[in-house]
Parts: C-alpha cells; sequence; structure tokens
C-alpha cells in the first residue's frame, strides 16, 4: 500500500491545549475511517493533512510533498469541513462555479464540473435555489459537491453524514465506497462507530489526540463483546428472563428496574448473553432491549483500558 | 416530583408596564462592556487630554507670557474635541461594534424582539451604548474643561463673547458621538461577528479618511473633506471653534448635510437589518 | 378531513371558549417564497399541537402572530387583537420558546431570565424574584449562577422555557422542544409542559414534526403540509389505524430474517442504524426474536420506533414532502 498521506511524529497544540500528540501512520488509497469521540483530535488530524494548518512538531506528508505550504496540493486534494459556513445569498450552482473559477478551469469546464458534483450528491435540481433555503442535509451535500467538484486523488472528509436522514446517508455512503473502489485516497472521520462501518473496513481509532489503533473495523465489535456489559430489557415477564439467564457463568449482576418492568443484566459475555435471551426475550415478552454500553466513548473507554 | 418543588405562581398583581421599555437594554449591555477592565482604563485614558489642557490653562493663569506662545482661548475647547474623537473611534470599536452583530449571531435577537418591544426600542436601547460612553469621553471633559476654566482663568473665560463655548462644546459632542455610534451600530447589524464589524468600522473610517488624504493632496481643495467622516467632524468642530485648518474648511452647511445623510442612511441600515426573522430573497 | 370550525363546535352544544387565536385564510410570503398558501384555524385555550414536516409553514404561522411577519392576504388574531398593528399588547401574553438557540453571552440563567422578565416589562425586582422561581420551577435551580455557555443541550431548552415563562403569559408558544435531547431529557421536558398546560393551567401551542411528542401532551392538533391545513382535530380521530413499529438492530446477515418477517407481512426500511420494521396486525415483538432465532441472527436492539407523520396521517398529507 503505497502512502498517499504520512504522519511522522505530528504533534499540534493549541497554547497548552494537545490536540494531536505525537501521532505517527500512513494512509494509502481506498478509504479509511478516522473514528473517534468528540474532541479526540479527528478534525486537527484532517486539518493537519489538508495543509490548513501547520505541525507544532514533526511531519505532515501528503502525495510526497509537505502538506503545510505547498499550494499546488490544493487542486489534487479536496476537503468537507464540519463546519457550516457559507455565503448564504449565492445558489448552490453559484458557491460550486465560484470555487471552481478559483481552480482555474475555463468557464464550460467549471460548469461541468460542477453539474456533475451536484448529481453525485442529488442535488441538481436545486441547484439554482439559494443555499439560505437549503435544508441541513441539502447543505451537507452541497459542502461534499464543493470537495468533490474538481476530481482530487485525496478526500478528506470530516463527518460528512452527520445528521442526515437515511435516504441521504446511503447515497453519500455509496459514493464514498465508489470513490474508494476508484482508487481515491479518502479518509472519513466520525464518532459513530456504524457510520464508519458502513463505509470502510480500515480504521483509524484516535483517543485523546492519540492513535490507539490501526485494523479491521469489525474487530471492534467482536472486541465490544469481549467486555463486560450492560444490558437494558423491557419485558412482560422480567422474573421469567431473570430466572432464564441467572444460572449462566458469565451474567455478574441482575438488577430489576422501576415497577417491575425493566431488567439490568450485567455480563462478562455479551455476545452469549444474547445468544442465551434469544429463546427467553420471546417467552417473557420483550418489547425494548439496549445497552447503554454500546456507544463510542464506552468502547473507547475499555479500550484504552485494556 | 422532584422538578417542580417550587410551584409557579400566577402572576397576579400585573402591575404597569415600564414606561421606558428600553433602558435595560442599554444597562446590562454597559454592564457587560464596563466589566472589562481594560475597557474601563481605556475609559480613563480619554481624559488625558483634559488634565493636559488644564495644566495649559494654569501654566498660563501662572506665566502670562506663555499666552503668546500657547495661546488660551475658546479654541482650546476645539482642539480638546479633536483629541477626544480619536478616542471615541477605539471606545466605539470596542464598546460598540459588536452590539448588534453579536445578537444576529447568537440568535439572542430574537429573545429581545419577541418581547413587548418594539424595533426602535431595542436600536434605541443598544444606541444609547456608544452613545453613553462617548459622551463620557466628549461632553464631560468638555464641560468640566470649561468650569476648570471658569474657575482658574476667570479673567480670561468669563466674558459674554465666550459663552458660546459651552453650547459648542455640547453640539460637538453629541454630534461626534451620535454620528460615530449610529456608524458602528449599523456596520455591527451587517455582520455576525464582532470582529468583523470592529474592523469594518475602522476600516471604514480610516479608508475614508485615507482616501480624502489622497484625494486633497492630489487637487488641494477642501470640499474633498465631504467624503471622510472624521473631516466632516472635524470641519464642524473648525467652524464652531474657530480653529485654523484650511483642509476641511468646507461651508459647515455642507459638512452638516453630509453627516444628516450618513445618519439617515445608518438608520435605514438598521431597519432593515434589525430583524426577528431571516429574509432570504 | 376533520376541520372543526368555531361554528361547527357551538352547534356541538358544547361549552364553547373564545378562541385564543383565529386565522382565515392566511397568506404569508418569506420573500419569493409562499410559506402560508392560505390556512385556516383556530387555537382554542388549552394545549394545541401544531404539527407538519420541516418547512411545512408552523414556524411561519408563529412567526406571524408574534408580529415578524406581516401577512400579504388573509387575516389573523391573538387574544382579539392584530398582531401587526398591536404587537406590543400581543407579545405581551405570549411566551415564546424559539427552536434555535438564543443565549446572551456572558450572563448568568438567573440574569439572563431577570433581563427576559425586564424587557418584557417587568420591574427589575420583580424580575428578578421571578426569574428565580422560574428556573426552580424548570429544574435549573442548581445551576442558575452558571453562565449559559457551561449548559448541556437539554440544560439550554430550559433555559429557553424559563425565559418564556417569567413573564406569565397567557399563551406559551414551544418550537420544537425536544430538539437535540436524549430520550430521559425528552421525557422530563415533555412532563414539565404537561405540567404547565394542566396544573397550571396556561394555554400553549405546542409545534413539532414529531406526533409522539405532540400526543403526549396534546389531544387536538393541527396539521399543515406544504403551507396549507392538511387536518385538525382531534388526533385520535384523525389518525388511521396504528402499526407498531420497531427499531431493530441484528448481528449477522440479516436478509433471510427480514425475507420472513415480509412473508409474515410485516414491512421494513433501513434506518439509522438497523431497520425499521412495522408489525402487521396481531403480531408483537416476540415475532422479530422468533424470525431472528430461526434465521440465525442475533437481536442486539430493540426499541419501539417513533412513528413519522407520514406514516400516521398518510391520506391528510398526501405525498412525501420534499426534504
Amino acid at each position: 500500500m503505497s502512502a498517499t498521506l504520512e504522519f511522522v511524529r505530528a504533534s499540534r497544540w493549541y497554547g497548552q491545549v494537545i490536540a494531536l500528540n505525537d501521532v505517527t501512520t500512513t494512509i494509502g488509497p481506498g478509504v479509511t475511517g478516522l473514528l473517534g469521540p468528540n474532541g479526540a483530535g479527528k478534525s486537527t488530524f484532517l486539518k493537519l493533512a489538508a495543509g490548513q494548518l501547520a505541525p507544532s512538531q514533526g511531519e505532515v506528508r501528503m502525495l510526497g510533498q509537505p502538506a503545510w505550504g505547498s499550494p499546488e496540493l490544493f487542486h489534487r486534494v479536496g476537503v468537507c469541513p464540519e463546519a457550516d459556513a457559507f455565503w448564504e445569498q449565492l445558489t448552490g450552482l453559484q458557491f460550486l462555479l465560484g470555487l471552481l473559477r478559483l481552480t482555474g478551469y475555463d468557464e464550460a469546464e467549471c460548469r461541468q464540473r460542477a453539474e456533475n458534483a451536484l448529481h453525485e450528491v442529488a442535488l441538481l435540481d436545486a441547484k439554482d435555489r439559494k443555499i439560505g433555503g437549503y435544508s441541513k442535509g441539502m447543505r451537507q451535500r452541497v459542502k461534499l459537491a464543493q470537495a468533490l467538484a474538481h476530481e482530487p486523488e485525496v478526500l478528506l472528509l470530516d463527518e460528512p453524514v452527520s445528521g442526515m436522514d437515511p435516504v441521504n446517508r446511503r447515497r453519500v455512503v455509496d459514493l464514498v465506497r465508489r470513490l474508494g473502489r476508484a482508487g481515491r485516497t479518502v479518509v472519513v472521520s466520525s464518532h459513530i462507530l456504524h457510520e464508519v462501518e458502513a463505509m470502510t473496513r480500515r480504521v483509524l481509532l484516535i483517543h485523546n489526540g492519540r492513535i490507539l489503533a490501526e485494523g479491521d473495523v469489525r474487530e471492534i465489535r467482536d472486541l465490544m463483546d469481549e467486555h463486560p456489559h450492560t444490558v437494558a430489557l423491557r419485558a412482560r415477564d422480567t422474573r421469567a428472563l431473570a430466572r432464564a439467564v441467572v444460572g449462566l457463568p458469565h451474567v455478574i449482576s441482575l438488577t430489576f428496574g422501576a415497577e417491575g418492568e425493566w431488567l439490568t443484566v450485567q455480563t462478562a459475555k455479551p455476545d452469549e448473553l444474547y445468544g442465551n435471551l434469544a429463546a427467553a426475550a420471546e417467552e417473557a415478552g420483550v418489547s425494548e432491549m439496549y445497552s447503554p454500553d454500546e456507544n463510542l466513548e464506552s468502547v473507547f473507554r475499555y479500550l484504552v483500558a485494556g | 416530583m422532584p422538578i417542580y418543588e417550587q410551584t409557579y405562581r400566577r402572576h397576579e398583581a400585573r402591575g404597569p408596564l415600564r414606561r421606558v421599555r428600553f433602558w435595560p437594554i442599554t444597562r446590562e449591555a454597559l454592564r457587560l462592556i464596563l466589566a472589562r477592565r481594560w475597557f474601563l482604563a481605556l475609559l480613563v485614558a480619554a481624559w488625558l487630554p483634559f488634565v493636559v489642557e488644564v495644566i495649559r490653562i494654569y501654566v498660563v493663569t501662572r506665566f502670562p507670557e506663555a499666552n503668546r506662545i500657547l495661546p488660551v482661548d475658546g479654541r482650546l475647547f476645539g482642539e480638546l474635541l479633536g483629541w477626544q474623537a480619536f478616542f471615541t473611534m477605539f471606545i466605539t470599536i470596542f464598546g460598540g461594534a459588536g452590539l448588534v452583530a453579536n445578537d444576529l449571531r447568537t440568535g439572542a435577537i430574537l429573545v429581545y424582539l419577541s418581547r413587548p418591544l418594539t424595533r426602535r426600542d431595542y436600536v434605541v436601547g443598544k444606541l444609547g451604548v456608544p452613545l453613553l460612553l462617548n459622551l463620557s469621553a466628549t461632553l464631560a471633559p468638555g464641560l468640566l474643561l470649561y468650569a476648570v476654566a471658569l474657575a482658574l482663568a476667570p479673567d480670561l473665560f468669563w466674558k459674554w463673547d465666550l459663552a458660546w463655548i459651552a453650547p459648542a462644546v455640547v453640539v460637538q459632542s453629541l454630534t461626534v458621538s451620535m454620528v460615530m455610534s449610529l456608524v458602528a451600530l449599523a456596520v455591527s447589524s451587517l455582520s455576525r461577528s464582532v470582529r468583523v464589524a470592529g474592523l469594518g468600522f475602522f476600516g471604514l473610517l480610516i479608508g475614508l479618511e485615507v482616501a480624502r488624504g489622497i484625494l486633497y493632496a492630489l487637487y488641494r481643495r477642501p470640499e474633498t473633506a465631504l467624503l471622510s467622516l472624521q473631516a466632516d467632524l472635524r470641519s464642524l468642530g473648525v467652524t464652531l471653534f474657530g480653529l485654523a485648518d484650511r483642509s476641511v474648511n468646507v461651508p459647515w452647511a455642507y459638512a452638516a448635510a453630509m453627516l444628516a445623510a450618513v445618519s439617515i442612511g445608518c438608520l435605514l441600515v438598521l431597519r432593515s437589518r434589525v430583524r426577528a426573522v431571516e429574509i432570504v430573497q | 378531513m376533520a376541520e372543526l370550525g368555531v361554528e361547527e363546535a357551538r352547534s356541538l352544544g358544547e361549552m364553547v371558549e373564545t378562541p385564543l387565536v383565529e386565522f382565515k385564510d392566511l397568506v404569508v410570503s418569506y420573500g419569493p417564497v409562499q410559506a402560508l398558501a392560505g390556512v385556516s384555524g383556530a387555537f382554542l385555550p388549552g394545549p394545541t399541537g401544531l404539527l407538519g414536516p420541516n418547512g411545512a409553514g408552523k414556524t411561519t404561522l408563529l412567526k406571524t402572530l408574534l408580529g415578524f411577519l406581516d401577512p400579504d392576504r388573509g387575516t389573523i388574531t391573538a387574544f382579539g387583537r392584530d398582531p401587526a398593528k398591536e404587537p406590543l399588547e400581543v407579545r405581551r401574553r405570549i411566551g415564546y420558546m424559539p427552536e434555535v438557540d438564543c443565549h446572551l453571552p456572558g450572563m448568568t440563567a438567573a440574569a439572563f431570565v431577570a433581563f427576559a422578565g425586564e424587557l418584557s416589562g417587568l420591574p427589575r425586582d420583580e424580575a428578578i424574584s421571578r426569574a428565580h422561581e422560574v428556573l426552580y420551577y424548570v429544574g435549573l435551580g442548581e445551576a442558575r449562577y452558571r453562565t449559559v455557555e457551561t449548559y448541556s443541550t437539554g440544560m439550554k431548552q430550559r433555559v429557553k422555557l424559563a425565559q418564556a415563562l417569567v413573564h406569565d403569559p397567557d399563551l406559551l408558544l414551544l418550537d420544537e422542544p425536544t430538539n437535540g435531547l436524549d430520550p430521559a431529557g425528552r421525557d422530563e421536558m415533555l412532563a414539565l409542559i404537561r405540567d404547565i398546560s394542566e396544573r397550571r393551567q396556561m394555554s400553549l401551542i405546542l409545534c413539532s414534526h414529531l406526533l409522539r411528542d405532540v400526543e403526549q401532551v396534546c389531544e387536538n392538533v393541527i396539521v399543515f403540509n406544504q403551507g396549507r391545513v392538511a387536518a385538525s382535530g382531534r388526533i385520535a380521530d384523525l389518525t388511521g389505524p396504528r402499526r407498531a413499529v420497531y427499531d431493530v438492530r441484528v448481528k449477522g446477515d440479516a436478509t433471510a430474517f427480514l425475507t420472513d418477517l415480509k412473508d409474515h407481512g410485516c414491512e421494513w426500511r433501513e434506518g439509522e442504524d438497523g431497520y425499521r420494521v412495522s408489525m402487521s396486525d396481531g403480531f408483537g415483538p416476540e415475532l422479530i426474536f422468533r424470525t431472528a432465532r430461526e434465521s440465525g441472527v442475533q437481536v442486539r436492539f430493540l426499541r419501539p420506533g417513533a412513528e413519522t407523520l407520514e406514516d400516521v396521517f398518510l391520506r391528510a398529507l398526501g405525498h412525501e414532502a420534499e426534504r
């Protein structure tokens, strides 16, 4: 895997706050997910990669050149930032045209590329409406179109599907996968596990400004299954449910909840528990089941704890 | 239930509504601004020219010969206010540029306008802030200097033909303060960022002044003074206090008209920008 | 469509209260866009829901009620007055909890709400005491001396509610009050709103795109869609037969699982993380567990789903609104 993006002991701090701490990694073609809780350093990582920030220490290289201070890289890299800031009075098409002109294409090519990009994100029929009148999902898509329009080799997407409805999310996910298969280097950041899972298998876990792990995203799910979990169930007959699981060796504790409707099970082997519950859930009339531990912060916490 | 331990009283005593609706707006904004120490320092620093002029008057009373080198008469006040105009620019930037911009950015404008307040109340309330701050740096030192002058050098100042000083100070202070405040408020309503508004205001004033300077250097005509706000204000000062500054020697009626036009323009901008709804055309 | 006008109500011999707000053939535009294309209706005392997808015109109606927008045509009256002509009188009796964030930076919650009270015309002392009272009421008693910037989303929502209540309005306008709240926060907010409505007897208009929120507080509802009134009346009368809906996530290959569900007459579509399954009549969640077991997948997450307005008001709303 040839390296498109290289971080060599890169750090970035703002006064006393260290956003990225001694990060060394390489990223090549295909889709790579950058997964971490809010405030972990994902946006800083992407800004360093895009050349929008200079590393306080260490090196960041993009396509063989330093990311910071290499203006010729700008049209080989597309950036979709998290922030939402537009010139509201422009239409979608005008916005894209304006940015494309800066890249140096002639008028006809600008138009062609703008329309292609808008087509990719399914905004073609809204292209002549002002951005100020766009819904939230549409604004996200325009940001994405802006990153794609000049067909860059490298795409850096910061939380591209946050807050999107399922239909548009599917569109963007398909788009990202297509771009990855075509050989471009796409780095997608998110704090939501299933978003990243849908787009790629390769992930970088980032936590407190450091790279925690690199590997296959499905291993995270497996790792989660190795760690103690709490599972909350609402059922018609919680006692029956409790009877079904109390004898299992991996069950650590059982707690009955408000008015006997809820049962909380703490288990050392969640995967086994879910398997064991399958039959009992049907009989006991389970109508709600969730695990408060299945969020990224908890996962990271026990990944860090080891 | 833990949330509702304090019962919510229906507000039986519907007392009369306040008659002066805008005052809380001014008061709270002033409180926020005056909480910053460096701003207070700026306000204090604005009194330096006052101190200098007091010393000057004192020197002249003790050594009357000095009156020939540093003449002390009505023009003194014009000079003082000229200095103060410099300070008002900074006071306005830091005390006024962000007033509306901040509200537009945080959405607080909805909090104001969804109350029984008119937009006029809002604008008047906000205007009061830079206005009062500026008056504290122009009118107050000006009138106080006059009082000091009367006390220290009655033979020089207690004359009928110098009785115009006090009204002149009032007019000039009010004009400078009002125009600066209106322009700052209008610029503030055009942006959502305090910084952009502040820089915009600063840029506007300096830019016009620079443009005027260039035009004057090229054409040597005092009419070019009309272009710059500060020059218009200075020109009024020149007329009121009899100062000698040929570069801004336009008939005061023109300068006044220009300032009036600018003020009306600002009010129109405010009327269109201070809204509880975003109109996307 | 069960449109219950004031005249019909009178003829039913019910004890009729005068509507607090009435609007007739109201047309309001935002620049070139017509946000309300001729709507008529009334809000009676008590809680009423104002439902509709985003962009349907709900917020526009609220803003016209507050006098921010002038109608192009038609009339609207609040407490018998025209908000365009007497905005101050109208706003004095309305409390508005906006959808968007609105706070004054640098102020503590107590100072902010007291300030809001003063802006509504209360004398300073009264405004201060009311502010504390109201902040306790909404559950921010402990945190009222902290600045609003340090608040979580749930707390910010409560501050917005507090500033709407401080001057004891006759009518409360709540625009998406559960926006951005987690399930626990949402339940608390709705419980608070219910308390205001039932025990404090304050009329309110609850504006939302979530039926399940409105259901917990209001019996009557007006539904907007694309600038028109799509339906109005009692929720129970307006909705068709309701299907149980569940959000499910499974571990394993879901193809067989979903096909099996379909065979049993259920419908499914992709959700945020997993699937949204609409159960066929007579079947409950036990079917989901059974089907999962039989097709070799593990159920990892199950929650009763939030029905969308389209699910519920299919006939009245017609086609899906543009997102």
